[in-house]
This record gives C-alpha cells, structure tokens and sequence, in this order.
C-alpha cells in the first residue's frame, strides 16, 4: 500500500490563485483514478468545498480539533492522498505547526509524503516567502507555481533576483500554470462546478448542462496543459511512492492531538 | 445583385436532411446521417474562396433545402452580400464571437453548413479549431466537417495545405483546383492526398462575361441549375446552366464518394 500523501497548495499572499490550483489537482487526481480527499482551511465557507463538494471537507487550521481531523486520519482515511488548501496568510502558521507536531519528520524518514505547492504571486514579497517557506520543509517536495491564470502581466521579476531566490530551495521545482481566458474562467465560476464537470458539459447533480462548446474546449486545452506539468514533474508517481511501515511518527501525530 | 431564392428540393445530397428520411439501422441509412459543414479555405487571397462557398450553399440548398453559411470574410465580394438572410457574420477576434459562431456550428440540427475562412482569418481559425477540438466535435455529433482547400500553385498555398494535412490528419481535406485560378497547371502532385474521397474537385473555367450575366441578373447557381431565367439572353442561358451542372456534377461526385466510403465503414464495422 503507498504510504499517505499530503500536498499542500499555499501562499502567504492573497489572490494568486490557490484555490484554482487545488481544483485542477483534484481534478487530475480523479482522472487518474487516486484516491483523494481535500480539506478548505477557508472556514466557515470554502471556496474549493464550492466545486468539490464530496471530497472536500471545511477545517479551521488554528483549532487542533481540525489539525487532528486531517492528519489523526492519515493512515486511517481511505483516500491515499489529501490536499490541502491553505488560505492567505495561514501558510507559515500551518508549516510551522507542522513541525510542531512531528509531520515533517515524518515526511524526512519516508514515512508520508508530504509536497508543497507554493503559489508564488508577482510581487517581490512573494520572493521572500521562499526563503521563509524553505525554513520548515526538510526533504518534502516543494513545488514553486507561477501562476498566470490572475494576472497576465506576471513575473517581472529580474531573473537574476528570482534565480537568487529559487536556488536557495534545493531540489525545488517550478511549475508553470498558464492562463486561462477570462470568459471560460467566469463560467466555471458560475456553473461551481469541478473543471472535468464543466468539460463534460454536466452540472454538479451530474445532470446535463448548457454550458458553451466552445468555452469546454477553452477549459479542456488549458486543463490538458496544467496536467502536463503534473505529469512532467511525476505528480502520480509521487503519491503513489510506498513507505516503511509502521509509522511511529504519525503515532505521535495522534499523539499530540 | 445577388439573391438568395430557396430553389425547390430534391433528393439524395449530402445536404440532405436525412433525418426526415430515415428508414431504420440499415448500414446505407446510417451512412447517410451526416450533416455537411464545409470549410472553405486557403492563406491566399485572390484564390476564390468565396466564389466556391457560394457554389457549396447554392448546392446545398438545390438539394436539401437549407444550408447557414458563416462569412470569416466580409471584405469585397462578401458571402453575406449572396446570402444576407442564410449567412451571419462572423469574428473570432474575441471569444463571444468565437462562441457565437462555433457553438452554432456545431450543433446538428440537420442543415448543412458552409464557412467561408478568409485569408486573413486562416491561421486564427485553424488555431481555434484545433484547441477546442471542434472537427472531433463535430464528427462525433454524426456530422462531416471537412475542408475545401481552395488551392493554387503559389508556395504558400502548397505549404498551407501540408500544414493542415499534418494538424487535422483524420479530417477531409480535399484540394479545389478551380480552371480560372490554376490556369491549366497540373497541380496535383503539389496537393497529395491519401483517401479516395479527397481526390481534387475541378471547376471548370468560368468566362468573364458568363459570370457577369449572373451577376447583373441577380441569379443564383442553384436558379442556375434548375431554369436560368428568362432575364438571361438564351446563347448565355445553356453554357451557363451547363457550366454549373458540370461543377455540381463534382460536389455530387464527393457525395457519393463520402457515401461509398461510410457505406464500406458501416459494413466492415469500422470507421469512415
């Protein structure tokens, strides 16, 4: 059996995009058939439980009694991987409780695998998230996502300062998610529906919908493209790694609770 | 001035509402259940493009009854100015344009459809074409999208059609070698083609003066094709009545070709 896996889609900053992030790992995860489940920390309303309502649980990442809801369950849960969607400002806090309670050295002796989508926004302040970032993340995997679905004047960071940054974190990996027009961005919007739901022109009750053939096509292209770079970075593989057994650490995860 | 009279109907074209008239599972049934759109293109100006689209609606039209056509270009000797009440102009400059042209297209509603992709649309169409996945749309609605290359002898035009042959390689492409534009170059072995069905169509040689009595009559190919009108000076009247049999002679020919291959299909059990 693969030893659990937990990602993590953060960023200290607002709005750039994490959520959209979340959404297409999720979708990617079910089209490859892995067992998932997802968890909003964007109590008491979330806006990824919106478009994934039955994989998608809403927790508050400052209670503990939340804090044991997801990682208490790791090993019990039936999915075999859990995303998380850390809301604004909440991204530092959450590493650092991690390490707190034994997780990241969990993730260092194999026994979880622990991945970090940090959604990178334009700003320089997003740069010195990194460093910060890095700080409590040991051996995971951390992936750096320039994200241009919200902004298409994105990046214009001097490549040498970005670079300084970048290299900072070893064995990061930068992933790119391109841009996906306004209209197609708002209608997803509208219909609440996951990406793979619109594409097949179904509402969320799984009936059929009206939704514009040629926005699906839109959304079909730039979801085929994000998988892309979940494939190149070998998101699959990655989650289904197995791990020694049995998990002292995660017994002192339950421990801490 | 040009006019969009509604010919009256017959039977058995690609055009053809088959719906109406079918008859049941068998294999030439089901062969027939496809909805025409024709593509009409080239990155070349000049090359009769829409000269052609009006052939292919006044066709469809003679044979089916309805056609809708989609004028990707306005500019000059436009679609629309033929067929102001069957054509909407099209923009693919935005998405609602884009939206407003290919969620119409693609669904099969039966009437056979002509898009007359103007040159300076070509790239952008195809583009869009092929990141919404509208041909595999649409033949996976039962329709038959496919693309009349409205060819010439000009590199551009040669490395055009290669470059759709290689983007859209399970789409028809068929090469129109239309007389008063190749001018009598034997251009076949710059347009290959790998099915029968996409064997070159041939427009004969229109004259001038032949083509300027439509025009001044306001007449259409299909009106063409069942009377020419009496405003038409009879020595005109049977060369331009025969001229347009012998060039729906070509589309009817792609018909049955189409028909004989999806026939072969159905009864193999493969697909056409």
């Amino acid at each position: 059996m693969a030893k659990p896996a937990v990602i993590i889609v953060g960023a200290d900053k607002g709005g750039v995009g994490k959520t959209t992030v979340a959404r297409t790992l999720l979708d990617y995860f079910v089209a490859h058939q892995v067992s998932t489940r997802a968890f909003d920390t964007e109590a008491p309303r979330g806006t990824l439980k919106r478009f994934h309502p039955v994989l998608t649980e809403v927790v508050d990442m400052t209670l503990i009694a939340d804090q044991m809801k997801i990682f208490d369950t790791l090993n019990s849960s039936d999915a075999s991987v859990t995303v998380i969607d850390v809301r604004a400002g909440l991204m530092s806090p959450t590493l650092k409780a991690l390490r707190d309670i034994g997780f990241i050295e969990a993730a260092k002796k194999g026994q979880i695998t622990f991945a970090l989508f940090h959604i990178l926004g334009p700003s320089i302040a997003s740069l010195d998230e990194i460093n910060e970032t890095a700080a409590y993340l040991g051996d995971a995997k951390y992936f750096m996502v320039k994200n241009f679905i919200n902004n298409t004047h994105f990046f214009e960071w001097d490549e040498a300062t970005h670079s300084s940054y970048f290299k900072q974190v070893k064995d990061a990996v930068e992933i790119v998610i391109p841009k996906l027009n306004e209209m197609a961005t708002e209608q997803v919007e509208l219909a609440s529906v996951p990406y793979l739901t619109f594409i097949a022109n179904k509402k969320q009750s799984g009936e059929p919908a009206t939704y514009s053939f040629v926005l699906r096509g839109y959304v079909r292209h730039w979801l085929g493209n994000v998988w892309a770079e979940y494939d190149r970075i070998g998101l699959t593989d990655l989650v289904a790694a197995r791990g020694p057994a049995p998990a002292p650490v995660v017994q002192k995860l339950h421990a801490s609770g | 001035m040009p006019r969009s009279e509604s010919p009256r109907k017959k039977t058995g074209a690609i055009g053809d509402d088959t719906r109406r008239r079918a008859g049941g599972n068998d294999p030439a049934t089901e062969a027939q259940r496809r909805t025409p759109i024709f593509i009409v293109a080239s990155p070349r100006p000049h090359v009769g493009k829409t000269f052609l689209a009006r052939l292919l609606v006044d066709f469809l039209r003679l044979d089916g009854g309805k056609a809708a056509a989609f004028d990707l270009n306005p500019s000059g000797d436009a679609l629309a100015d033929y067929f102001p009440d069957l054509t909407t102009i099209s923009d693919l400059a935005d998405v609602r344009g884009q939206m407003a042209m290919f969620d119409d297209l693609v669904v099969d509603n039966g009437v056979g459809k002509v898009i007359d992709v103007g040159t300076a649309s070509f790239e952008r169409f195809f583009a869009i074409v092929e990141e919404i996945r509208f041909l595999e749309e649409a033949a996976r609605r039962s329709m038959e999208p496919m693309i009349l290359y409205a060819a010439d002898g000009h590199r551009v035009s040669v490395k055009g059609f290669g470059e759709l042959q290689r983007r859209f390689p399970r789409t028809l492409l068929i090469p129109v070698f239309n007389e008063a534009i190749v001018k009598g170059r034997n251009l076949r072995d710059f347009f290959p083609f790998a099915r029968e069905v996409e064997i070159p169509l041939q427009i004969p040689l229109l004259e001038p003066a032949l083509k300027e009595q439509i025009e001044q009559a306001s007449c259409s190919f299909a009106e063409l094709h069942e009377r020419p009108p009496l405003r038409i000076p009879s020595e005109h009247a049977f060369e331009l009545r025969a001229w347009t049999r012998r060039t729906f002679l070509q589309f009817r020919e792609l018909e049955l070709r189409l028909l004989l291959e999806r026939l072969r299909a159905s009864l193999t059990g493969g697909a056409a």
